[in-house]
């Protein structure tokens, strides 16, 4: 399947930036489910947990709401990140969705993927 | 902040709030309940990590956001913590906002949009990260955003306003982008 998000680290102002952008659409590309009746709310569909590893340990947690954009670009920072380290970011939706994606720091990454 | 609520909001809160229980559920059966536990905000109060979490993003107001949260922890206004936002932003649009922390021992950062209908947007526990984060968020109308940082025990916060514009009228006055702490 193809991949739903993409990592990008890169280096700014003496730390690694680590850069996450899920292609996670909200309601509006949800089909809403047929027994719902006009008016009603639509449906939540949204990223729940996002995890940052760096060689395998979590360097950072988060727990994300509805109020979070769709196809969030989420950014942290590593100071103690090397050029060669792992960094993995998995996230799961409130449906269930999720992916575990990861990159290494200090390579250039290919074109249209990173 | 207080004025009644209409009947569909209410509804529309509590299918969030069974959902987000669901998912709870699902999640701690697994290693997640090994994560949670690691992070030092969630050691202090194991058994009520979860439910503190669900409380908080089910809060209608921001001061029970913080309390959900942060416990009785009073927020000190802080230069070290500067948001970066827009000034003017569009409706369901979103919104660039980043924290920067300037302290030592950071351990949380939550984003906090007080008149969205629940305030509580983002929470980021750190454990080895830097104290930087950075999302697209939704803003329902003007609204302040703030940040509060846990760091070395104590809480922190800085507020910047981004004012939500039909059709992002005004925003091309040369003020983008403004940086504010405090």
């Amino acid at each position: 399947m193809e991949k739903r998000t993409r990592i990008r680290a890169r280096r700014v102002a003496g730390h690694i930036e680590i850069m996450v952008l899920v292609n996670h659409n909200h309601p509006a590309e949800a089909e809403a489910p047929e027994s719902a009746a006009a008016g009603a709310p639509e449906p939540e569909h949204y990223i729940e947990r996002m995890t940052f590893e760096l060689n395998g340990k979590t360097v950072a947690e988060s727990w994300l709401g509805p109020g979070v954009a769709e196809n969030p670009l989420i950014r942290i920072g590593l100071a103690n990140a090397r050029d060669g380290d792992r960094v993995a970011v998995r996230w799961i939706d409130n449906r269930g969705g999720g992916e575990r994606v990861d990159t290494v720091i200090g390579y250039a990454p290919l074109p249209g993927g990173g | 902040m207080s004025s009644p609520r209409p009947q569909g909001q209410v509804m529309d809160m509590r299918r969030r709030t069974i959902g987000r229980r669901r998912f709870l559920e699902a999640v701690l059966g697994g290693v997640a309940l090994a994560a949670l536990a690691s992070q030092g905000w969630v050691r202090r109060a194991p058994a009520q990590g979860a439910a503190r979490l669900q409380d908080a993003f089910a809060a209608a107001r921001e001061t029970d956001v913080v309390r959900a949260l942060f416990g009785g922890d009073t927020a000190i206004p802080s230069d070290a913590v500067e948001i970066e936002a827009p000034y003017l932003a569009m409706p369901e649009s979103g919104v660039d906002v980043a924290v920067r922390c300037g302290m030592q021992d950071i351990e949380m950062i939550a984003v906090v949009t007080t008149n969205n209908r629940h305030p509580l947007n983002s929470v980021i526990a750190l454990s080895g990260a830097d104290g930087y984060y950075g999302s697209r968020i939704r803003i329902e109308r003007t609204s302040p955003v703030t940040a509060y940082v846990r760091a070395g025990g104590k809480l922190y916060s800085a507020s910047a306003t981004v004012k939500i514009t039909g059709g992002g009228y005004g925003m091309y006055g040369g003020r983008w982008r403004r940086r504010t702490g405090g």
